[in-house]
């Protein structure tokens, strides 16, 4: 079917599953400005969630901003990308499985996705998160298929 | 997956963890408002103290009337001594016996039993709509008392 093989022609190209690892690659670095400036509000906001044991709070509000952070910067400029774009896929499924569990039992919390607070969760936060796992499939398709010359001129090893 | 693929993802995705390990740590440890690493229970950072501790406190010094919650049974079978029962079903029966104890008393602290019971927050709220605003709630009241070992006492009789 032409239709189908032109969705494989966009997905398999490695020039577009790029542009989708750096996009992933900026949101990554966008999301995590503001829980570095704030980590006490960010603390807040994975409190609420209630799926972490108080004792891990905290530490995860001081080391999951910048952890982002590296792995957007890795996303964007090409360095570590298999590591990056693992840690990115794992990252992406817990905060969606965070964001669906806290829907189906009807927590009214903050999302902390972006800003610390810039709104509850909704379906709407819920359907962006697996967009953005979409991205990081696509890109991990792309970092582990990709020939690896290409890949490593990138990365200029 | 090759098993050299697979230590290259282990390698770069463990050192990227110790990386935002290191600088989330020292960032939040050199920067004016980081956060302690290990959270507190809420009650424990806002109270300072157990509110048990205090409520004992101002029952040795005479300076507290405690008002119990319950049905009458369970009042009889034990309450914090010096306690008046006050059930909330009879509490408009109740209210003109107990009115002056509540005025002479500097602080009134209302309870009940167990974790889920909130007849004292609604008692407590009642006094407060009626004008009294030193009433507090002893959350899960009895058993917390007794635990501790403080003075109670049994009957219908004070």
């Amino acid at each position: 079917m032409p239709g189908r093989r032109r969705f494989r022609s966009v997905v398999g190209s490695a020039r577009l599953a790029a542009w989708a690892r750096r996009v992933l690659g900026m949101i990554f670095i966008l999301a995590s400005i503001d829980k570095l400036l704030e980590p006490a509000l960010f603390a807040e906001a994975i409190l609420n969630y209630q799926v972490l044991p108080l004792s891990l709070v905290n530490l995860v509000a001081i080391v999951l901003p910048w952890l982002e952070l590296f792995l957007g910067l890795s996303l964007l400029a090409g360095w570590w990308l298999k590591g990056s774009v693992v840690l990115v896929n794992l990252l992406l499924l817990a905060f969606v499985a965070a964001l669906a569990f806290n829907l189906a039992r009807g927590l009214d919390i903050q999302c902390g996705c972006f800003t610390n607070a810039g709104g509850p969760i909704t379906l709407w936060t819920f359907l962006r998160d697996l967009a953005f796992l979409a991205l990081g499939a696509w890109a991990a398709v792309e970092v582990f298929t990709a020939e690896r010359t290409a890949l490593e001129k990138e990365a200029g090893q | 997956m090759k098993a050299s693929t697979a230590r290259l993802v282990l390698r770069q995705g463990l050192l990227l963890v110790i990386a935002a390990m290191v600088s989330g740590l020292v960032v939040n440890y050199l920067r004016a408002d980081g956060i302690p690493l290990i959270r507190q229970p809420v009650t424990a950072s806002r109270e300072g103290f157990d509110p048990l501790v205090r409520v004992a406190d101002l029952q040795r010094e005479g300076r507290v009337l405690f008002l119990d919650a319950r049905p009458e049974g369970d009042y009889a079978a034990g309450h914090i001594a010096g306690a008046i029962n006050v059930p909330l079903a009879e509490f408009d029966l109740r209210m003109d016996a107990v009115l002056p104890l509540i005025d002479a008393a500097e602080t009134v602290v209302t309870y009940c039993d167990g974790e889920d019971c909130h007849l004292g927050e609604i008692l407590a709220q009642k006094l407060r709509e009626w004008g009294y605003a030193n009433v507090e709630v002893l959350p899960n009241g009895w058993s917390r008392w007794q635990v501790a070992g403080l003075p109670v006492e049994r009957g219908t009789g004070s």
